[in-house]
Formats: C-alpha cells, structure tokens, sequence
C-alpha cells in the first residue's frame, strides 16, 4: 500500500511538497516539533466529540445550531534562523543618500525566530463537542496535523474517554469512491483505499491508543485544505448529522447546502453559477 | 572457537544448535574438530557456495545460524518508490514467515491510516493476523519480523515531512536498532537520471552499464576503527591512498554509484547511526537501484531478487506474490465521464 499524491505539476512521485519550517534544509540537526496549547474542557459535558476537517464545517451552521466557543487550540513552532554567512552587498556610494527613504539592509535587525501559529477554535452544541482543524497544504506543515492530533487523543485519553463519550471522525479521502465507514474493530475501505490529512492522523491516534471510535471516510476532490465535496456525498453526510441536532430537518438540510456552497466546497458544476 | 561464536550469539536456539555441532557432514565429511578451526569470516563467505548445498540438514542449518545477523531493511521513499514496493514483494511473498511486531511512531510522517493488505488468493491478511488478529488498520511505518531468517522488516507507507528527516532517524530509527539489537542495517534506495545529487556521485554510465543496483556497505566496526581510518585519511603526505576508503560506503566493482552525496537521504541516515551510540551494530549495507519512473513494479521484482545478495540468510524468493493494492499504485479510479463527476483521476 503506497501513498499516491495529488500534485497537476509532474514533480518525482515520492515528494510530496509541504511548507518547510527550517532555516537550513541540509542541516544534520533535528528540528523542533510544535507545542500545542489546549483549553480546559469538562469532557463531562458532553455525549460525542465530532473530529473533523474544515471542510465538513458547513454540516456545523454556527447561527442555526448556536454554537458555543470553548476555547482555543493552538499549535505554535518557534524556528530559531541561523545568521547567514553570506556578505551583503557592499556599494561603492551611500546607501542612505540614494534612498532616503529606504531603509538600509546593513542596519536591518536579522530576525533570530521565525514563529508559525495554527489555531483551531473548539466549539460545541447540545451536548456535541466539535474540533475542526482547518488544513492548508501551501500554508502548514502536516507536522501541526500530526502532533494536534496526538495531543487531542492524548486529552481524550487522560478523561477515558472510551467509556462516556462518543469519538466520532468525519474525514474525506481523494481515493475513495463512495462513503466508507471506519470504526475501531471494521471498517468497509479497501486496498489501495487509505486516509490521510487530520483524519489520517487523528486515525493513527486512536488506533494507537485503543480509543474506541466511529467514523465516515467521504470522497473528495482535490488537495488538502481544498476539498471539494459532491451533492451525493453531501445529502449523504446530512442525513447522518442531522441525527445529533435537534433543528428542523429541511431547514438544516438547506441550510448545510447553502453553506456547502458558500465555502467553496462544492465541485464545479453543482456550486451554481450566481450566488 | 565454538565458545567465542556462543559468546558472539545470544538467541538460546543458536546456542541449541552448536551443541548438535558433532554431527558430521555426510558428504563433505567435515568434522567438528575441522569446523572449529575455520575462521568465522571463511564460514560466512561460504553461505555463497556451491558446496553448502551438499551438506546434511544439520550442518546447514548450524552454518545459516553462524552466518544469521539481526538484520533490520528499511525502504527510503525514493524515485518511483521503488524500495518501499520491494518491501511489499518481500513481506507478502514470505507472509507465511513474516509477522507483524507493531506499529511505529509515525509523528514525522505524512498521516496515513488504510485497511490491512493482504494477496489475492488469500482469504485474510495473513501477515498480520498471526500475531495481530485483531488488527483491522495500518499505518504510516510498521515494523514485521522473520524468525527463522531473523530479518526485522520496516514498511513506511508515506515521505517523511520535509525537515523533519533528522528527528526521523534519530528518535525512531535508532531506538528500533536499539531495541532489537540490530547488527546489519539494509538502507533500499532508488534513483533515476533527473536525481542531480546521485548523478554526481556516479561514475559508470548508466547508459552503458547493464548493473542497475549498486551496492555499498559500511563497516561499523568500533568507534576505534572509524577514528583510526580518519586519522589515515587525514594523513596527506603519504602516498598511500589507494589501501585508505574514499567513501563512506565500500560499493562493489560494478555499481553505478561508486559513492553516496550529502543530499541524499542515506547520508542523514548513516551520519545519525554512525554518531549514536550502537554497541551491536556492525555495518551498514545500502542498495540502491536506477530506475525510470513510471510502473517501477519490475524495478521492484528486480531488487527483491538482489536482496538475498545483501542478507545472506535470505533465500532466493521464489513466487513473487504482490499485494491487492498495487492494483491501485497507478490511479484507482474510473476515468470521469462528466464534469460533476470530478476532472481528475
């Protein structure tokens, strides 16, 4: 079973191109990891904690369900620069009387850290706790994907959470073809079918720790962060979120598909051509 | 002589079968006495020999634990994949002696989670369910294990996050070697024509070579070893070159990379082993093929032939028996007939 990627540039197979977060990619030293700070929740609460992308937020409508904000999840790394070799450009006149107005590169204060934050906002209805990670494949290294999970199941783990609450993972995947269904003793996906991004990660967690889980893999389309999602998906997904809130079925129905289309998460030809 | 290589060998089934030692060969005629007075290293040599084959099923036996090292293979995620395809053929063409050990810390990995993989004429995943009956995933990186060949396997299904190689092999790969107290490291690799950094590192033309896999090897030796040979290459003044290693790695005559560059992959591997502190550890092999990217499963089907060049104890492999989810490497899904159904395969 091999990861396959989804890239329209015909780059070598096996790279997969992510932000790098190093000062020196040939560097021998190790790099640092992220540090994840998460809020104070009494898991208690709750009946189900819903583990999922951005891209299945519009099955979450904030207004209709009155989603309350617990807190937020963040995710920093710190990446100390190391000062450049390098001499600068040395210049036979002034720089400051060519260009008042510019600063001078020679004064410049080289930056000694570069920071890079991924936040996620927790928030819940009823008696639903939902943690949506909001991917970007241009913008964050899976590194934050990784340990943002490790550090949710972690959490989950120290409350026990096999025995009051429901775990359940909605994630999407570009190498299935119809919805599939993972728990933690079956599942319906087969090989080469496989699941990566958050809910790959927050998979490999659960599976790591024996948390019992439920879950949904959808198909998508496109890379990480920009999933598109079809209607028959869709319809199928509301179907299965509508048992947990206690809205009106067609109003929440309408309401997931208006959303559906307003975040772009439609594919082409069903997103409408006027909003 | 038996008494050192019992000292050098710990498993209790070793040590079982030197004392059935006083069987004789029924052909060759060896002795106990004879066998003593072979040096190790002229014993491990004839596991290549044609002679072996005469002998009775005791002494073979007896000569493939002497010539057995704790043998960890790791694939790096390289051009077409090619290594981490050659895993699949070897795990699942030997699924009856290979079992699943556990899963490994895939932290530095690109997430992945899928079904367990299993060949066609199978009714279940037999790799896995032996030791693991209720395993119902896999993951990024697992670890397997061949008793009878004493052959540690890791398959790692996705890249390593990129700057994240030297957390990699430093807080996972070495604690493995650690762990199972590993004496030869195996590193698969692969590269083709557009790889710039190996191209450098070549010396024969690919073009005209007719040996796609080059073969290096490390010997790890003692911290002393390693010290005394760079005290000898720092020696400048004297002519003496030619006797000293000019690479890491020791290639064979006909590889094709004659030496390895500091951007590869392998070099951050072999840097952070050499640098840990690994008192088993005695060399590291490194196997790399050049290959054309495209359906690299006969590029794979050709290194797996080659390993049992590398790891003695492992015989040729008969039957190549490829997973179901090759089926899936070159695009699993139908080509779309309309727009809504998606513009890409």
């Amino acid at each position: 079973m091999l990861f396959k990627q989804w890239n329209e540039i015909a780059e070598p197979r096996h790279q997969l191109d992510s932000p790098v977060g190093i000062a020196d990619e040939g560097s021998l030293q190790a790099c640092a990891l992220p540090k994840v700070s998460f809020p104070v929740i009494d898991f208690k609460m709750y009946r189900r904690i819903v583990l999922s992308s951005a891209v299945m937020n519009p099955l979450f409508p904030e207004r209709l369900l009155k989603l309350t904000n617990i807190g937020d999840m963040e995710a920093t790394l710190e990446i100390t620069t190391v000062g450049s070799t390098e001499d600068g450009a040395i210049h036979s006149w002034s720089f400051d009387e060519n260009f008042p107005n510019e600063m001078d590169p020679e004064r410049a204060q080289p930056e000694e850290t570069r920071s890079f934050k991924v936040s996620t906002p927790i928030v819940s209805f009823d008696d639903t706790l939902i943690i949506s990670l909001k991917e970007n494949f241009l913008k964050d290294s899976p590194i934050f994907t990784n340990i943002i999970a490790e550090r949710i199941v972690r959490e989950l783990a120290s409350y026990g959470a096999s025995n009051d609450i429901d775990v359940v993972v909605l994630g999407t995947s570009d190498q299935v073809t119809e919805m599939k269904q993972v728990d933690h003793d079956s599942t319906t996906l087969n090989p080469p079918e496989f699941v990566t991004g958050f809910a790959g990660a927050i998979l490999t967690q659960l599976i790591g720790c024996c948390i019992p889980f439920q879950g949904i893999i959808a198909p998508s389309e496109g890379p990480i962060g920009y999933e598109k999602l079809n209607l028959v998906t869709m319809q199928e997904l509301v179907n299965l979120c509508h048992q947990w809130v206690t809205v009106d079925r067609d109003v929440y129905k309408n309401e997931c598909y208006r959303r559906w289309r307003l975040e772009g998460a439609a594919i082409g030809a069903q997103s409408g051509l006027y909003i | 002589m038996l008494e050192k290589m019992r000292e050098g060998y710990k498993s209790q089934r070793i040590v079982a079968a030197l004392d059935q030692a006083s069987v004789c060969c029924t052909v060759c005629k060896l002795t106990c006495a004879r066998i003593d007075s072979v040096d190790l290293k002229v014993l491990q040599k004839s596991s290549r020999l044609h002679h072996l084959l005469s002998l009775s099923l005791s002494w073979k036996r007896w000569i493939l634990f002497c010539i057995m090292a704790p043998t960890l293979v790791v694939p790096l995620v390289s051009t077409g994949n090619v290594p981490q395809l050659t895993v699949d053929l070897l795990l699942h063409s030997l699924s009856s002696e290979f079992s699943f050990v556990r899963s490994v810390d895939s932290t530095h990995l690109h997430p992945f989670v899928g079904p367990l993989d299993y060949v066609l004429d199978q009714p279940e995943p037999v790799l896995f369910k032996k030791s693991a009956p209720e395993k119902t995933y896999s993951t990024a990186l697992e670890l397997f294990y061949n008793q009878s060949k004493d052959v540690y396997v890791l398959q790692q299904r996705t890249p390593v996050i990129r700057g994240y190689l030297n957390n990699y092999v430093k807080d996972v790969i070495i604690p493995l070697i650690e762990a199972h107290d590993i004496e030869d490291v195996v590193l698969l690799d692969s590269f083709g024509s557009l790889d710039q950094d190996v191209a450098e590192a070549t010396t024969l033309s690919s073009r005209t070579s007719s040996n796609f896999i080059s073969d290096g090897t490390c010997e790890v030796g003692s911290v002393t070893d390693i010290i005394r040979n760079f005290q000898q290459s720092l020696n400048l003044n004297e002519r003496s070159a030619s006797s000293l290693p000019c690479s890491l790695f020791t290639f064979s005559a006909g590889s094709i990379q004659q030496e390895i560059t500091t951007k590869q992959q392998v070099f951050n591997f072999a840097y952070h082993i050499l640098n840990a502190s690994l008192p088993t550890l005695k060399r590291i092999r490194y196997c790399s093929a050049y290959v054309h990217e495209g359906d690299n499963s006969e590029d794979a089907h050709l290194l797996c032939d080659h390993l049992p060049h590398i790891i003695a104890s492992l015989g040729k492999i008969v039957n190549h028996t490829p997973p179901v989810s090759w089926k899936g490497v070159y695009g699993s899904r139908p080509i779309p007939s309309s727009y809504d159904e998606g513009v890409f395969v």
